[in-house]
């Protein structure tokens, strides 16, 4: 039964309309919640492009200056924002009719790639992800999903998110904050990414704390095993789904819910095309 | 084609791994523009977010008395019910967690003030403090950031230099 899950991951069709799927969904979040805050980017904002113009050199002189300041000024860009929903929603809606459209999401990659060009300041990991994703998606859509393209975009986002979850595991494997498991405690403390009731419980019982900061470690850094085995990568992504819901619920990191797991299709294509064959 | 895709697929990921040496991290810096394209994976890690931080100002009146601190912004006591799933605020202290960060690492960097003064997150908080709506006797607005948390006591990480409130406004 695991293998005929897994194996059905194997039809690039399936795995792109999952991808995409839920890959939509966070975006329409992320572009309500840009939307909700689209005051920081106005002219007395905390983002203002007055300010954002002077860092870098290119935004004040040469060839290209004048199409970034008609582009990534305040009117402009919060105007963006709204495409950017519109872009969302007709992705969502194209997908559930089977289409995956080449346009809206080249025109979705190119209005999310503004957000970094304009200022880094704010932007998360489910941004940063939803970028790989759409990247790959863009040019897995222009290809041809049938084509053996579309196969190697998968490739790249799979890599991308056991890359993620390493580099994340790896850099707390060798922090002394986290081999003490202070980390979480910290984290907990705050309003910012904290939970009253989990930082009570961990500050009152350091077993909890040792209990959830060490599988996380473990589950982020051996996360890369799962493309040996489909047991052991249905293992992995249900921790990962359970990892990602934790973060949503108890840290406000709701963007990257989605973000995530929607590259966990092009995973199961990997998996599937490893060990099914 | 296939072999052109997996070069740029191999450069992109091989770039993602070598930011995270700081090292190379820096050298590659100088192509900022660039790399704020590549993903950055090191999240809560090495030093996770420890803090709150509250963004705070004052006046100077035109006859030069120094008004008491206003939060400008913080951080709500809890998130709302369902922000599981909808969480605007989530950006705006982002925000201000990344403008705080890159303003403290760059004023213990270059220790010169006039260069603080001129430097991006310094302005882009300036600009929204003197934006504000101000008493018309108010002619000088100065900010703080303050950390705090349920361990730590509130510390100062930056104090301003004072400054004219610009006239140009919405």
């Amino acid at each position: 039964m695991i293998f005929q899950f897994i194996g059905q991951f194997n039809n690039l069709h399936l795995v792109y309309t999952w991808m995409t799927s839920i890959l939509s969904i966070g975006l329409i979040i992320s572009s309500l919640e840009d939307i909700a805050n689209r005051s920081i980017y106005s002219k007395t904002g905390l983002l203002s492009w007055k300010v954002s113009r002077h860092s870098s050199p290119f935004f004040l002189r040469g060839y290209f200056s004048k199409i970034f300041q008609l582009i990534l000024n305040d009117q402009i860009f919060q105007y963006f924002l709204y495409l950017k929903l519109l872009l969302s929603i007709t992705l969502l809606g194209l997908v559930m009719g089977g289409i995956i459209s080449p346009l809206v999401i080249t025109l979705l990659f190119l209005l999310m790639l503004l957000l970094p060009l304009r200022s880094q300041m704010g932007l998360d990991g489910a941004h940063q992800m939803n970028l790989v994703i759409l990247f790959g998606l863009m040019i897995a859509a222009l290809a041809g999903i049938d084509s053996e393209i579309s196969s190697i975009c998968l490739w790249f986002i799979a890599a991308e998110l056991i890359l993620s979850y390493f580099v994340a595991g790896l850099n707390k494997a060798f922090s002394p904050i986290w081999q003490k498991t202070h980390a979480l405690n910290a984290i907990f403390s705050t309003k910012t990414y904290g939970h009253e009731t989990l930082f009570r419980l961990i500050t009152n019982n350091k077993a909890i704390a040792f209990a959830l900061c060490w599988p996380m470690v473990c589950f982020e850094l051996f996360f890369v095993t799962s493309l040996y085995s489909v047991y052991l990568c249905l293992v992995f992504c249900v921790v990962g789904i359970g990892f990602h819901l934790f973060n949503a619920i108890f840290m406000g990191l709701n963007t990257f819910l989605f973000a995530f797991l929607a590259t966990y299709p092009a995973l199961f294509y990997c998996v599937a095309k490893i060990n099914t064959q | 084609m296939c072999t052109l895709i997996t070069i740029v697929f191999s450069f992109l990921l091989s770039l993602s791994l070598l930011r995270e040496i700081p090292t190379v991290s820096k050298a590659l810096g100088r192509f900022s523009t660039f790399m704020s394209f590549i993903p950055n994976w090191s999240f809560f890690a090495p030093t996770p977010g420890m803090y709150d931080y509250h963004l705070l100002y004052r006046g100077v009146n035109h006859s030069g008395e120094v008004l008491d601190w206003v939060e400008a912004l913080s951080v709500k006591d809890k998130r709302g019910p369902f922000a599981f799933i909808w969480h605007p605020d989530k950006k705006i202290l982002k925000t201000i967690i990344d403008l705080t960060q890159e303003l403290v690492r760059f004023s213990v960097l270059v220790n010169d003030n006039k260069q603080i003064c001129l430097s991006i997150p310094y302005l882009h908080i300036l600009n929204y403090i003197s934006s504000l709506q101000h008493e018309s006797s108010i002619k000088k607005v100065q900010f703080m950031i303050l950390s705090s948390s349920k361990l730590f006591d509130y510390n100062v990480e930056f104090l301003s230099s004072t400054h004219l409130i610009s006239l140009e406004k919405t």
